[in-house]
């Protein structure tokens, strides 16, 4: 646990090129990695000290005040030092009636704190961050990036023990750090039985202006919020012209599900990982993209292991890469880019700013990122639930997909519920269900309000059933 | 073929294909409040004080591209209500002191608090701690005074060439830096010749042993409002005005 920032006062210029020159290599120098950069520059020193920032702005040949300008601006990267561990906990209202706040005074008390100051010896800070996507199992918190779930005092009392006695964290209990998938209704997309690459094969089957036509015939909307049609914009950035060069396309899977109670995205990448690259390689190869980038928000980088270990099977069996599929001709890959704490990020055009290593601020629109994305190239930015849709799409059609939900949202659509019920979780309904329809099933008796689709959605007040 | 226009409050005002309403309406002497645009940059819409509605939508007028029989509202009570919100805001975010001020009529935050008639500043004063940089031989930096334009920013990075100015932290946090392992304005290569050094709207970037050599009341914004001066603001240009 011993933290290279430690030393780093005394570091001269030399041994910090040293630590850093493996970081900058992995990224070529490229400015537009600097968000990654930071976060593993981050990783080795324990925060960010103003002569590793200098270092990195010459290295990448950009002016330091950028530099500066983008370590300032993500919550998760830290220009003063911080507690060698870092314990923030999750600020959702779920996590409150679940006791969070009582949870990290109690926690303050222990370590004898104040909420926001690193103790006097360095070893450890406490403080909140915005919902970590574990409403379901909170009270929720990170510590060192790492998301435990279910806080108890009795927990909170022996995570002050393990660190008072430094202990790493890979020898902390496991079940700490265990998250579940609590699906409680499962439909069309968590329902079904799934081989990787099968919704590849399918679309490449019905040839890419047929996937297209698929598409339309779904009226599939997108599931990040907004609800635009997913074919619209697949055929914009299909029908765009490259306006720099190379001429490159790009699919973008927008996973910084940041939204203060949603959950959904955290179980289909946890679960349904597969589903999420094929629906991403299916928009690929119908809008003709040549690459893949999936935005993970920072507070999931636990899923990162297993994501990366996924698209390293994908290459390997050949649904990645060159030649997917054994289709000649299309070549794509995926990487994956983790955030560092900002919720605008979740903002499509602020999420392309951060995918070119800048501060996430959202663009002036027009142009929209299908003609001008990510780096000025037609993009498509979708909803990681969107992508598993289209996934399903290309398998089963899209006169299948309308026949399902409403004339006007069709599908199925997954529900993250949390909050006063008996059994939080994922529900998947086709669209039309009735709130009073989830609240039963959820166990959600003598409910007096519901707010629907996060902070900024409706709220739903009275005539809700008396008792499941 | 007939030059497309759109109506600003009713007035046809004619534009050039690709002109932004702002750009259109500098050019027709017609004034929208704003305070980050300068005809000399890239427009980038963050002050949002020259929000219009046009065609019933809210939009920025600076980075809005006029269309032909668009109709632009603009000098509505609405919108000018929304504006001196905006604009309270900026001063209760600040420390901004105008009688102590040197930019005190040379200030465009200052101009247009007249011009849109905010009597008080509505909000509670946050008073941010927000020291000043007075590293520089020939300029002094008040961040105190600083709305986060970014006309610096650009000018430096877009004409000078040298980036000296960034934005850090965000939302409430969110702050000028400038490009300096020290963070001292000394430490970088910003010269009072810079296109940086003579763009900003309110008193923050200010040239030292020059103080008050106009006498308050004879300054830009004594002599007429800010909003019957729209030649002179469409006219700023790259000359350095020392």
């Amino acid at each position: 646990m011993m933290a290279l920032w430690e030393i780093v006062v005394n570091l001269d210029s030399g041994q910090l090129a040293d630590v850093l020159a493996p970081v900058l290599d992995r990224y070529r120098s490229e400015p537009g990695k600097l968000v990654q950069i930071l976060r593993e520059a981050q990783e080795a020193f324990g925060y960010l000290p103003p002569v590793a920032l200098t270092h990195i702005a010459s290295s990448l040949g950009v002016p330091r005040a950028r530099v500066e300008g983008v370590a300032g601006f993500y919550s998760f990267l830290h220009l003063e030092p911080v507690g060698r561990y870092r314990v923030l906990f999750s600020d959702n209202i779920t996590d409150r009636m679940l006791g969070s706040a009582e949870l990290m005074n109690r926690m303050c008390n222990k370590l004898w704190l104040e909420r926001g100051k690193i103790s006097e010896d360095g070893l450890v800070s406490v403080d909140t961050t915005s919902c970590t996507g574990m409403c379901d199992q909170g009270p929720a918190l990170l510590v060192n990036g790492r998301a435990a779930t279910r806080m108890s005092a009795e927990r909170i009392d022996r995570i002050c023990e393990l660190i008072r006695a430094q202990t790493l964290l890979e020898d902390w209990p496991g079940e700490y750090f265990t998250v579940a998938d609590n699906i409680r209704r499962r439909d069309v997309l968590l329902g079904g039985e799934r081989v990787a690459g099968e919704a590849i094969r399918a679309a490449l089957a019905r040839g890419s202006g047929a996937m297209l036509a698929e598409m339309k015939r779904s009226n599939l909307r997108g599931r990040g919020g907004a609800g635009f049609t997913t074919a619209i914009k697949w055929e914009s950035a299909r029908d765009a012209e490259c306006l720099a060069q190379p001429a490159v396309r790009y699919v973008v899977c927008n996973a910084d599900e940041g939204e203060p109670g949603t959950f959904k995205d955290r179980v289909l990448l946890a679960s349904h990982a597969d589903l999420v690259f094929d629906g991403m390689t299916v928009a690929a190869y119908t809008i003709g993209a040549a690459r893949g980038l999936l935005y993970l928000r920072g507070e999931y980088a636990w899923l990162l292991p297993a994501l990366s270990a996924n698209l390293e099977r994908r290459r390997r069996n050949g649904l990645l890469g060159a030649a997917v599929a054994g289709r000649a001709g299309f070549d794509f890959d995926i990487e994956i880019h983790l955030g560092a704490g900002a919720y605008v990020c979740g903002e499509e055009t602020a999420l392309i700013e951060s995918l070119e290593g800048k501060r996430g601020v959202p663009r002036n629109r027009p142009p929209f990122p299908v003609t001008a994305g990510y780096l000025g190239q037609p993009t498509v930015v979708n909803n990681v639930e969107t992508l598993c849709q289209a996934a399903l799409i290309a398998q089963q059609g899209g006169a299948w997909f309308a026949g399902l939900g409403t004339q006007q949202s069709t599908g199925t659509k997954l529900l993250s519920v949390s909050g006063d019920v008996e059994h939080p979780g994922i529900y998947e309904y086709p669209f039309g269900v009735s709130v009073e329809q989830v609240l039963l099933d959820s166990g959600a008796g003598n409910a007096q309000a519901v707010q629907v689709s996060g902070g900024a959605g409706e709220r739903r007040f009275g005539r809700l059933p008396r008792h499941a | 073929m007939k030059q497309p226009t759109f109506l600003l409050d009713g007035m046809p005002v004619p534009f050039e294909e690709g002109q932004t309403i702002m750009d259109a309406a500098m050019a027709a002497d017609a004034f929208i409040p704003h305070l980050c645009h300068h005809p000399e940059f890239k427009p980038q819409g963050s002050c949002k004080l020259c929000t219009v509605k046009a065609n019933g939508r809210h939009v920025s007028s600076c980075t809005m591209q006029a269309r032909d029989g668009m109709e632009v509202e603009n000098n509505t009570p609405d919108l000018n209500d929304k504006r001196r919100t905006l604009l309270q805001m900026l001063f209760v975010e600040g420390n901004h002191f105008c009688p102590s001020c040197e930019k005190s009529g040379n200030c465009m935050l200052q101009a247009l608090a007249y011009e849109l008639e905010m009597l008080s500043p509505h909000f509670d004063q946050f008073y941010p701690d927000r020291p000043v940089d007075a590293s520089h031989p020939d300029v002094l930096l008040d961040f105190n005074r600083c709305i986060l334009c970014e006309l610096c920013v650009r000018a430096s990075r877009d004409v000078d060439g040298k980036s000296v100015f960034a934005l850090s932290g965000r939302g409430i946090g969110k702050h000028l830096i400038v490009n300096a392992e020290s963070g001292r304005l000394a430490d970088t290569d910003f010269s009072l010749l810079d296109r940086a050094a003579h763009v900003c709207p309110v008193g923050v970037i200010l040239e030292k042993r020059k103080g008050f050599a106009v006498p308050i009341g004879q300054r830009l914004y004594d002599e007429k409002p800010i909003g019957q001066q729209m030649e002179r603001l469409a006219a700023r240009t790259a000359k350095v005005e020392v």
